[in-house]
């Protein structure tokens, strides 16, 4: 690293690396959760996914440096994330292939770390969705409650009261953005409350709007980088992540529609920014 | 612009007291603005006497020590060029010029004899401009600000100069109201500096007219047009330093013009201040710290620039100097992480970001270049460096 030559000599505290180890923290109750529930099955694809991804991330990062390296540790957190995004009765092969969606055409072929438009950990889990055996079940026909020990769906569909100790955790870190966090929830609620024979309040706190709306939509990579963009980034990942899945793939929807979002996000970035009163 | 709320929080030190200064041997007091010398080689001057003088920008340059004139020459200067320049070598006796008298009685003075008496005193004002030409062009000003917050973290020049004696830049303010004739006068503070609002408010006048402003202590903070934006009714408002008004306060009352300067050396994670006569090297300056360090810095931490020779002189407005590694880690840094930081903090509403892109074209004037953004980048982007080059693209493609 070049010696800095000219000013500012002195710099804050916030670090890529430290936003990192901030997510994969956030996430660690919900993993946590998921162990205790299924065992070493659960552990097994949650260390497998992280191990995967630091592996792939690595390698790649050999092949083509200058592109961003494993140390900024953000595999780690696409690792984690796919894991939860996972069934624990989730196939070895299967795992494996979304490891490699999400690191190798999901991040390092659009340049790694910052330059990646679509969330590496929903374009891992979404591209799962080819293989007609690996879609999960929509979420209209879910039963039982989403807050604690729900056990139909993927790994971090679990407990959504895990998922909000993690979202508290990201915001007291600052990390959690409220432009596009508090818009996503909003509107899944709304959009639950549209569809016929919904139930709004279920679906507003089933894990995966949870991890939609805290985890993956607080991605700054792939979130628009204005307040204004973002308050339509979230809304539309809200919207759409609850009608992908309610009708569609349950947790996989909700990948969908945060891929979509992160599109649409992405056009809205480049809107002129409006023009301010004098 | 969105110069109100903006800024970013940095690590303020604790307020210091001045450290003791040894008194340099000889002193260097360059003619940067072309003054003419009034002295001759050999010639004995007592401590405060005028050595030279000009028209325009130019302000009297007085003796910091007393002693003999060893030369008039071309010397190194901290911009890195020589100016013709009055060395003298200190007699150590500080002896003060019998001929110079202050006017105790300055609240009976016109206002044409108490301008000239400013004009007299050599004071400049930050960006180098002289205070007689900041109250010339003051005029039909609605609100005069007294800016007693410092630039940056670890230069504490206007701190120490409230803090130390208020009355001074309170009786000197008063001074200068009476010049410039302002609706509303505003002592402006940052609510980090603790100190210097308890001592300010014990000598504020209960009349009006004069009130303090205790700012969020956001950096950056003195900019004239932040400061202006936040505290003016119509935006537009004059701005003295603390130490400048203090520095009226001596020369109309006692007759002392500006011989000395407050300077704080700091290392990133602590700093010293010092009142030193002008003229007095730089490197005496940084070897009575006492640091390891090995490279120094023109400047706070947040805009100097780096300074290769360390002997030179301080001149006037040289409030701070910082001290760096000469093994420096960089800061591992990644690609932009598109978080939108840089936008959040910057003071002039700006989007630095856009900068690395080659874009954002004109706006980058409004840049203050207080390097906030960069301050706060988690990716350790060089921001302040993409923002230099897009404004110099800019300004080339016209």
């Amino acid at each position: 690293m070049a010696e800095k030559l000219c000013a500012p000599f002195l710099h804050g505290a916030d670090e890529v690396r430290l936003r990192m180890a901030d997510a994969a923290a956030a996430l660690l109750p919900a993993a946590a959760g998921a162990v205790w529930f299924w065992r070493w099955r659960a552990l097994a694809l949650l260390a497998g996914c992280c191990g995967g991804c630091a592996a792939l991330e690595w390698l790649c990062a050999r092949a083509r440096p200058g592109r961003g390296d494993v140390r900024d540790g953000s595999a780690l957190v696409t690792g984690l994330l796919l894991a939860l995004l996972l069934p624990a009765s989730c196939p070895w092969w299967a795992a494996a292939a979304a490891v490699f969606a999400a690191i190798v055409p999901g991040k390092r072929l659009f340049g790694g770390l910052g330059r990646n438009p679509l969330n590496p950990a929903a374009f891992g889990r979404a591209a799962l969705l080819l293989v007609p055996a690996l879609r999960p079940a929509a979420l209209r026909t879910a039963s039982g409650t989403f807050l604690l020990g729900y056990t139909g769906g993927s790994l971090g569909e679990l407990s959504s009261a895990l998922l909000l100790l993690g979202a508290v955790y990201l915001a007291a870190r600052r990390l959690l953005p409220p432009e596009t966090a508090v818009p996503a929830l909003l509107a899944a609620f709304f959009t639950g409350l549209v569809l016929p024979g919904c139930d709004a309040a279920a679906v507003a706190a089933w894990g995966g709007t949870l991890l939609a709306a805290a985890f993956l939509a607080s991605d700054p990579v792939t979130s628009p980088m204005r307040p204004g963009p973002r308050l339509l980034y979230g809304a539309c990942a809200g919207a759409g992540c609850t009608l992908l899945a309610y009708y569609g793939w349950g947790i996989g929807g909700t990948a969908c529609g945060i891929l979509a979002a992160d599109v649409l996000g992405r056009l809205a970035d480049l809107l002129p920014p409006p023009k301010k009163a004098k | 612009m969105q110069l109100r709320q903006r800024g970013v929080r940095l690590p303020s030190p604790a307020e210091e007291p001045y450290s003791d200064f040894p008194e340099p041997g000889r002193v260097t007091l360059p003619l940067l603005w072309g003054e003419t010398p009034l002295v001759r080689t050999g010639e004995r001057v007592f401590l405060g006497q005028k050595l030279a003088d000009g028209a325009g920008e130019a302000v009297p340059v007085h003796a910091s020590v007393s002693g003999t004139v060893a030369a008039i020459a071309p010397k190194l200067c901290a911009d890195g060029k020589r100016w013709p320049a009055v060395v003298l070598d200190s007699d150590g006796g500080d002896r003060p010029d019998p001929a110079a008298r202050g006017c105790p009685l300055a609240d009976g003075l016109s206002s044409e004899e108490l301008f000239a008496l400013l004009c007299e005193a050599g004071i400049r004002e930050g960006g180098g401009r002289s205070l007689a030409s900041v109250i010339e062009s003051a005029g039909g000003c609605r609100t005069l600000i007294c800016s007693a917050a410092d630039e940056e973290p670890f230069t504490l020049a206007e701190d120490a100069a409230l803090t130390a004696e208020p009355e001074r830049v309170i009786g000197g303010l008063r001074l200068l109201m009476r010049l410039i004739r302002p609706e509303k006068t505003v002592l402006a503070v940052s609510a980090a500096q603790r100190e210097a609002v308890r001592a300010a408010a014990r000598w504020l006048p209960r009349d009006g007219g004069l009130s303090m402003a205790v700012l969020p202590d956001r950096y950056p903070l003195t900019d004239p047009r932040r400061l202006a934006a936040m505290l003016c009714p119509d935006g537009e408002g004059t701005v003295v330093r603390a130490s400048s008004a203090a520095a009226a306060e001596a020369a109309v009352y006692d007759g002392t013009p500006v011989t000395r300067q407050t300077v704080s050396v700091n290392w990133l994670t602590g700093q010293k201040v010092f009142s030193v006569p002008l003229g007095t090297p730089v490197s005496l300056v940084l070897a009575a710290c006492g640091r390891p360090e090995t490279e120094a810095v023109l400047g706070g931490p947040m805009t100097g620039r780096r300074l290769a020779n360390w002997n030179v002189p301080v001149t006037k407005g040289m409030a701070g100097l910082t001290l760096l590694a000469a093994e420096r880690d960089g800061r591992p840094g990644t690609a932009c992480i598109r978080c939108g930081r840089c936008a959040a903090v910057c003071p002039a509403g700006l989007r630095p970001y856009l900068a690395a892109r080659r874009r954002g074209g004109a706006a980058w004037e409004n840049c203050l270049r207080c390097g906030a953004c960069e301050y706060c980048c988690p990716a350790g982007r060089p921001l302040m460096e993409d923002i230099r080059r897009a404004g110099r693209e800019a300004v080339r493609l016209g």
